[in-house]
Order: C-alpha cells, then structure tokens, then sequence
C-alpha cells in the first residue's frame, strides 16, 4: 500500500540523515569513512534517483503469522436468516418484482426458471472457488490474496483463510462485499 | 444502481457473449459471461485467452455500472465454458451407455429389495425419489432426506461401478 512504502522510505532516510551528522563528530580512519561516510551518501543519493523516477519497491511478502484479534458477529439469533431488509427478501418479495404487475403465470414461471438457472450456475462458481487461492481487487487499488472459504447466503460478506496482508497472514478473516469489487482465481 | 436493478430476463441475455465489464472505480474487466448471480447481481466471467490456464473472475454487483457486449458466443463457447465450469455435466454418454447402466443400477436396488420402476429416462424409487442420468449418486433427487442418503449409499456401493472422470 501506498503509506507503508512512503513510511519506508522515511524511515530509511531518517536512518541515513542520522548516520550522516554521526559521521561529522567522528574520527576518520579509511574503514570509517568507507562506512560513515561514503556509504551514506550512496544510499541517500540512490534513494533520490529512485523516488524522483518514480520507481516501486517490490512488496515483500510478511509471513508472520498474526491471530486472531476479534470473532465475527455471528448470525442473528432470533430471526432464522429471513431478514426483511436483506436484499434476497427484497428482491423475491413479489410486490416489489418488476414484472408482477403485468405477468400471467406462465412469465413469472419463465422468470423463476431463469433466475433458478443463474442462481445454480452461481452456486457452482462458488463451489469451485472453495479451497483455492483468490486474489481480491479491493478500492483504492488494495490487492489481497487468500484462501476462499465461503460466502453467505445474500453474498454480503466473504469467508477467507490465511489472508495475507502487510500486517501478517491473518489465519481467519471475514471481508465485507461491500469492500471487495472483484475476485479471480484459476480453475 | 441501474445494473442491479435488472431482472434475470435482461440477465439472461448476456450468458455466453464476451463483455467488457466496467467498475465504480473505472477499470475495466474483459470475458465470457457464464452467469450473473440474481441476489447480488456479480458478474461471473471466464478469461477468453487459450495461452494461459483459464481464470475466473467474480465482479461484484454493487461495483458493476456497465456492461458492453464485444462478441457474441456460439454454441461451441458455452460448451466449452461448460467444459471447464462445470465439469460434472460435460460428460455425455451414448444411448446404449446410458440404457445398460440404468438396467444394472435398477438390477442392483431390485436386489437390495428397493422398490424402482423405470419411467422412460428416469428410474423412480418407491414414488419418492428420481434417479436420471447417468445414474450416479450425485443424480438421485428427493423431498425425503432419509430415502436419500439410503439410496444414494447404495447407489455409491453399486459393485462394479466406473470411477468418475
């Protein structure tokens, strides 16, 4: 992520400012100027050529494994999953399907037929996710990669594995849908 | 948003044609569609390219604002979708395949005293349960969980039985 980067190249540089005023209070002989004096003024000189060129680091991957902080909020317990202002409630409440005002029976079967066909197609895109290692475009450019575990049943949040972030490999995660714009894998 | 606000009709018409699929945040996503999830309204879509291993990509339907279609698919391409996704249906038997292993697996549950009659493609267990082609135990279909798993158990522990693919 862009902060982190930045954040390193400053710390780097405070490092080498640093080095730079200790090498001023202190006694040169060739090995100490080679050290305290030479090599920081390389990095730093290096360190301008490369952000002014605009050049990006490559990440390295954290593999610290971090656990658990914080369980999920689990279901809620007196509703048995029918949520009235869930989307799927929403969507299949027949006074708000576009086509009930005008449909004979026989449009509205067509239409189930087809949304039942979409639906198990869907399903079993997610069942061939299950156990794979996806790759999740996030806003702002963010990309993480984890392991699938499984969605809910209104595909509002996402159930992963060692997720892997700056931070550390999270063994547990849960993402938002709302958060992630696209998902891919290989088959 | 306009995308999912459409109905499964509107949906339908893009299975198997390539889009380009655009986002909230402006990036733009090329492929086959092979479904769009009616609860969410994602977008499911299968990379076109035959030089590298196939790759699926789910676009969520809160970050979809426009679909354009590329190209139209063929038969062919839904088969060939259908092939990589969906790799149980692919599979498809000759007549005589699909008659001589609908006999054995009726002999078997006749002999485990199930009570099956053969209605045409389908073997039907007792009035409450439908075993169609190709007769595997992923194909038995019931209302009853109980007749389910017994038949299907004995389905799977039919002698002779060809591995899966």
């Amino acid at each position: 992520m862009e902060s982190s980067k930045e954040q390193h190249l400053f710390e780097t540089e405070t490092c080498l400012i640093i080095l730079n005023v200790a090498f001023d209070q202190y006694n040169a002989s060739l090995l100490n100027y080679f050290f305290f004096f030479f090599l920081p003024r390389l990095m730093t000189f290096i360190l301008e050529i490369k952000r002014s060129s605009g050049l990006r680091f490559r990440r390295v991957l954290n593999e610290t494994p971090v656990s658990v902080l914080r369980l999920p909020r689990g279901p809620e317990p007196n509703s048995r999953g029918f949520d009235p202002t869930s989307p799927r409630f929403i969507a299949l409440c027949p006074t708000t399907l576009p086509s009930s005002s005008s449909s004979s029976g026989s449009a509205d079967e067509e239409e189930q037929r087809l949304r039942a066909e979409l639906r198990e197609r869907f399903l079993r895109t997610l069942l061939l996710m299950t156990g794979k290692r996806v790759r999740f475009d996030m806003h702002e450019h963010v990309r993480v990669h984890a392991r699938f575990g499984a969605s809910d049943i209104d595909v509002l949040n996402l159930q992963v594995c060692d997720l892997e972030t700056p931070l550390g490999v999270q063994r547990e995660a849960l993402l938002r849908s709302q958060d992630v714009i696209a998902c891919s894998f290989e088959v | 948003m306009q995308w999912s606000a459409g109905s499964p009709r509107y949906w339908h018409e893009f299975v198997n044609h390539e889009v380009c699929v655009t986002t909230a945040d402006q990036q733009r996503f090329e492929g086959r569609v092979f479904t769009v999830d009616p609860v969410s309204a994602s977008v499911v879509l299968l990379s076109v390219q035959e030089s590298e291993r196939p790759s699926v990509r789910v676009i969520l339907g809160h970050a979809v604002t426009d679909v354009q279609i590329l190209r139209r698919g063929t038969e062919e391409t839904e088969r060939q979708m259908k092939s990589v996704l969906l790799p149980d249906r692919a599979q498809s038997l000759s007549a005589e395949e699909l008659k001589s292993r609908r006999e054995s697996v009726r002999l078997w549950l006749e002999q485990n005293r199930v009570p099956v009659t053969e209605d045409g493609e389908v073997l039907r267990v007792a009035n409450a349960l439908t075993i169609s082609a190709p007769y595997r135990p992923g194909d038995c279909s019931s209302a009853n969980e109980i007749i389910l798993s017994r038949v299907q158990s004995l389905v799977e522990s039919r002698p002779g039985a060809e591995a899966p693919p």
